[in-house]
């Protein structure tokens, strides 16, 4: 049974995330002078992002929700400029850069709160720095249990991978891991003459569904363009990893919600805990293209339906 | 809400590099910051090297990635910005929620498009200018098969058997095209992509009622069996004339119009390799005529257009796929004021894409085309004389894409077009895309390209007298319009040189910029002769007058959020003659320096949406072909659309042209002698249903 579900990100949005999104928006905005306010490197949660993107944004916005004091944002060349980190404070990296750059500065004592890095278990803190983080990327058996509940005639799935590359050998390796991986097709695109060579083999094997991680080595515009056309050439579904993946024509996939995540990163900081590393998986939210699904010929079943979080229709 | 896990992590991929390189980040990110005195002992640091913080980065990219990988615009899917020529879509749901019923008009809503509104029933619709009730400078395709006629190459958009509702996206491509496309994709292609009959299975009922008692209605059929889905439309619209319309007992007009079509098309999934698809249309349309070359005969006209194809598809495996594609238009055509015949019209077209090495794409194709029409000039005065006449068309093609670095695609496009009418011909295009980043975020392009117009039966063999004039003092068989027939006609030709750029930024954000520079050579025109009577007499004959040049610039900005999307356009286009004639005519408009375009789209409440689109059109110089210059419009139409919670039922009610500014375009470039007023605002309600 699929885990439950937090709140459409598409729709509405909570007082507390509206606050957040004025928080936030004032403190750039103060962010964007020549120097900042020197309060805002003494509230008692300092959020510090990455850069500007829209995700990087929308989780800070969710981390300020999601703590119930006084919290300040800031980027992390703002940061760099004006606050030296005070080990009574918790600092939030939001992106890997941010992240990275607390982790490895904090002295010890701090707190380190973390979101929105693809793997959090490549950052290592220092001795007696908590670091209190969730996961951006859904477990693989959830992936798997989602993928087995929307296409229950999937046994065989094919994967698209590169050898060479250290992102899909970290998932190729959580996959094998798994006790539960049905039976598995890897294609290497190293040892393939192309992209679109590799495709056709993978689909030559007869796999009830291609399942995808987010390795820009293997997926950029190109490659997703042409697995999409082979997918509805060949009747196979895609497991998209993200709901940009399932827009553009994988049946199904996760949905990555910055905002939430940010919100669950805010809760998580409030809760007890030890010293050390605390890093709790993302809830697991999912996107759901009917307008394919009618192109394969398959038919969702509706408890899958109803809980996505985004269906394309 | 999953279980709360507890670990301390090795860093399991990131491991070999973590010892390396690592302190530089934190130096460059700490520079001129003091760091804190502390008496907490300094911790073992394990640090993480920039590479791998760009990895991550990278990773998080892909992940917030944006894929848009649905367009064609060169005979394959490819994405939007990685086009070797600029291309603009409007998409189902803008189509939709705009209200209209005739196509040309949301056709404007795309820079570098060019409209205009002749009457209640004609469009003047080009790319970049150059546009005419009888367009051949745009070519016109439906699902990538030519809608342009047999007879005079452009496309009478009212007589096409086709539905808004039933249409997947419209794709304009804006430069030369002929290289993909044969003769006459000159200025630009304007591609109308249908739904797949699986996308459009259940029943639809669709019904639009505008205030002057103007109502276009839907009835469509979807359905599947096994490996076979289909779908069928059957519509009726009606226009009333000007006349009744505004209740204006000032003139009379003959500008009504009463159309009925069917579509049907079908898909069948021969195997998991194999598709066939089918389809068959008929339009039956009759309005009133109008006044042209001097002469107006008052009675109505009757068109019935059949189209007809068959496509079959198989993917062969590894980036193999063949194609082949056979369709045939039936015309019967009687226009009073101009010409009656019949026509048929059969193109059989075939591709074989596949890739070469590991760094090519290659499509190679060719098409030949037939047409056969039968002239039938029941009146003296019309257009073409009482013959037969058969026509062949020929072409080869190949086009390449190939990956020269990660960042570096190269497309190399080449056709050759025997046409029995004129001569053979060539079109080409090489075009250079650069990306700026690794994902295509930010791409360069570079492009030239060369394509031709091949001056089809009309231009060539149209003659006529009419308006008959008094003996004495004319002497016997004297008209006031001599139309004499053309002398051997070149091929016009195109050659341009362009740059574009292509930006997607955070937060949704789109930005396009796109400049050309446009050379033309043997442009056909009329050439007025002097009248010996110094009468006034109107004396012409169709030739290659001489050349012209445009330039210009297009910038297109877009922004998509959750609830709403937001584009705005400039566009520029420099036009200037290089002939010797007295009067540049070449049967076209020319286009306006300057054009403004706004669309939005809200979703207001959960089940409430409106959409508004705003379109500043500069003057228009009419090159003789109308009255005078077409002044400048600004143009807004506004729309809401509300749904049923099971989004079954849709009400959507809206206005098109509120400033009630465009009647008086239509008034300047309306035929010399017609007598109309079309409205310019016309609030609009539409009721459909979907189950």
């Amino acid at each position: 049974m699929l885990r439950p579900v937090c709140g459409n990100p598409m729709h509405g949005s909570s007082p507390r995330r509206v606050i957040g999104a004025v928080a936030l928006t004032l403190s750039l905005m103060l962010g964007a002078g020549l120097r900042s306010e020197p309060e805002a490197c003494d509230a008692e949660v300092v959020v510090v992002l990455s850069g500007r993107s829209d995700a990087i944004v929308q989780a800070g916005e969710g981390v300020v929700a999601g703590v119930p004091g006084d919290a300040s944002v800031m980027t992390l060349e703002e940061f760099t400029r004006d606050c030296q980190i005070d080990p009574g404070r918790t600092y939030v990296g939001v992106g890997p850069s941010a992240t990275v750059y607390l982790t490895e500065s904090a002295p010890a004592g701090a707190t380190i709160g973390a979101c929105l890095v693809p793997d959090l278990r490549s950052i290592t803190p220092g001795e007696r720095v908590s670091l209190v983080g969730v996961h951006t990327t859904v477990d693989v058996r959830d992936q798997l249990d989602l993928l087995r509940e929307a296409v229950p005639s999937a046994r065989t799935i094919g994967v698209l991978h590169r050898s060479g590359s250290p992102v899909s050998r970290d998932w190729i390796g959580r996959l094998r891991e798994d006790p539960d991986t049905p039976s598995v097709v890897l294609i290497d695109l190293d040892e393939a003459a192309s992209v679109s060579e590799a495709i056709a083999e993978l689909m030559d094997e007869d796999v009830d569904a291609v399942w995808t991680f987010p390795d820009p080595a293997v997926y950029d515009a190109a490659s997703v363009r042409l697995l999409l056309i082979s997918s509805l050439r060949e009747k196979v579904p895609v497991f998209g990893f993200s709901d940009g993946f399932v827009r553009a024509g994988a049946l199904v996939g996760v949905q990555v919600d910055p905002a939430s995540q940010g919100e669950q990163l805010g809760a998580l900081l409030q809760r007890p805990r030890e010293e050390g590393v605390t890093l709790e998986p993302c809830r697991l939210e999912y996107a759901l293209n009917l307008v394919v699904a009618d192109r394969l010929g398959l038919r969702v079943p509706k408890d899958v339906r109803e809980a996505a979080s985004v269906v394309f229709d | 809400m999953g279980p709360e896990v507890n670990l301390r992590y090795e860093t399991p991929f990131l491991s070999p590099y973590i010892f390396v390189a690592g302190v530089t980040l934190a130096t460059l990110t700490r520079a001129g910051t003091a760091q804190p005195e502390t008496d907490a002992p300094e911790p073992d640091r394990v640090e993480t090297a920039p590479d791998e913080v760009e990895q991550l980065d990278s990773v998080l990219d892909v992940l917030f990635e944006d894929f848009d990988v649905v367009v064609t615009a060169g005979r394959r899917a490819q994405a939007s910005h990685l086009t070797g020529v600029p291309v603009s879509v409007l998409d189902a749901e803008q189509i939709h929620e705009s209200g209209v019923t005739a196509l040309p008009l949301l056709l404007d809503r795309i820079p570098g498009v060019h409209v205009l509104q002749i009457d209640r029933n004609r469009f003047a619709v080009g790319v970049r200018g150059l546009h005419h009730e009888f367009s051949d400078r745009t070519l016109v395709l439906v699902d990538g098969r030519n809608a342009g006629s047999g007879l005079f190459g452009g496309v009478d958009f009212q007589r096409l058997p086709l539905f808004l509702e039933d249409l997947e996206r419209v794709e304009v491509v804006r430069g030369p095209g002929g290289a993909v496309w044969g003769a006459n994709a000159f200025n630009g292609v304007i591609n109308m992509i249908t739904k797949d009959p699986r996308d459009t299975q259940g029943v639809l009922l669709s019904t639009t009622v505008n205030e002057f008692g103007d109502v276009a209605t839907q009835a469509r059929w979807g359905d599947s069996r096994d490996d076979l889905a289909w779908r069928v439309s059957v519509g009726y619209d009606s226009h009333e004339s000007s006349e009744d319309a505004l209740n204006n007992d000032d003139f009379s007009s003959r500008d009504f119009a009463r159309l009925r079509r069917v579509n049907a098309e079908g898909v069948y999934e021969i195997d998991p390799d194999s598709e066939l698809r089918f389809g068959v249309a008929h339009s039956h349309t009759e309005r009133g005529d109008f006044s042209f070359l001097g002469l107006q005969v008052g009675e109505d006209e009757r068109i019935d257009y059949v189209r007809a194809f068959t496509s079959f598809e198989r993917d062969l495996g590894g980036g193999r796929a063949v194609s082949l594609n056979l369709f045939t238009t039936i015309e019967d055509v009687n226009r009073p004021s101009m010409w009656r015949y019949g026509m048929v019209d059969t193109e059989l077209n075939a591709q074989y894409e596949t890739p070469i090495g590991e760094h090519h794409e290659t499509i190679f194709g060719g098409s030949a085309r037939f047409v056969q029409i039968d002239s039938d000039p029941y009146r003296s005065d019309m257009l073409l004389p009482d013959e037969t006449y058969l026509e062949e068309w020929l072409g080869v093609f190949a086009l390449d894409r190939w990956r020269a670095t990660d960042r570096l695609q190269v497309e190399m496009q080449g056709r050759v077009d025997y046409y029995s009418g004129t001569s053979t011909d060539w079109s080409a295009r090489l075009a250079g895309l650069y990306s700026l980043d690794d994902h295509d975020d930010r791409v360069i392009r570079v492009a030239t390209a060369k394509a031709f117009r091949a001056p089809q039966l009309a231009l060539r063999e149209i003659e006529t007298s009419r308006v008959p004039l008094p003996s004495p003092p004319f002497p016997p068989v004297t008209y006031g319009t001599e139309l004499f027939r053309a002398g051997d006609l070149e091929n016009e030709q195109i050659y341009s040189f362009e740059a574009g750029y292509f930006g997607r930024y955070e937060d949704g954000l789109t930005f396009r910029a796109d400049a050309f520079y446009q050379i033309y050579q043997d442009m056909t025109g009329a050439v007025i002769m002097p009248d010996p009577f110094a009468a006034g007499r109107v004396l012409a004959r169709l030739d290659n007058l001489g050349d012209a040049k445009s330039y210009g610039t297009e910038l297109e900005l877009a922004v998509e959020g959750e609830r709403s999307r937001v584009g705005v356009w400039y566009a520029y286009h420099g036009f200037e003659y290089e002939m010797v004639t007295q009067m540049p005519n070449v049967r076209a408009f020319t286009p306006p320096e300057h054009s403004v375009g706004a669309t939005g789209r809200i979703d207001i409440m959960e089940r409430l949406s409106g959409s508004a689109s705003y379109r500043y059109t500069g003057v228009t110089e009419a090159d003789a072909v109308g009255t005078s210059s077409v002044p400048e419009t600004h143009r807004l139409d506004l729309s809401l659309t509300w749904r049923t919670p099971d989004e079954r039922l849709e009400l959507a009610l809206g206005v098109i042209d509120l400033f009630d500014d465009t009647a008086l375009a239509v008034d300047a470039v309306g035929s010399p002698g017609g007598e109309f007023e079309t409205p310019g605002r016309a609030f609009w309600l539409r009721l459909q249903a979907e189950f």
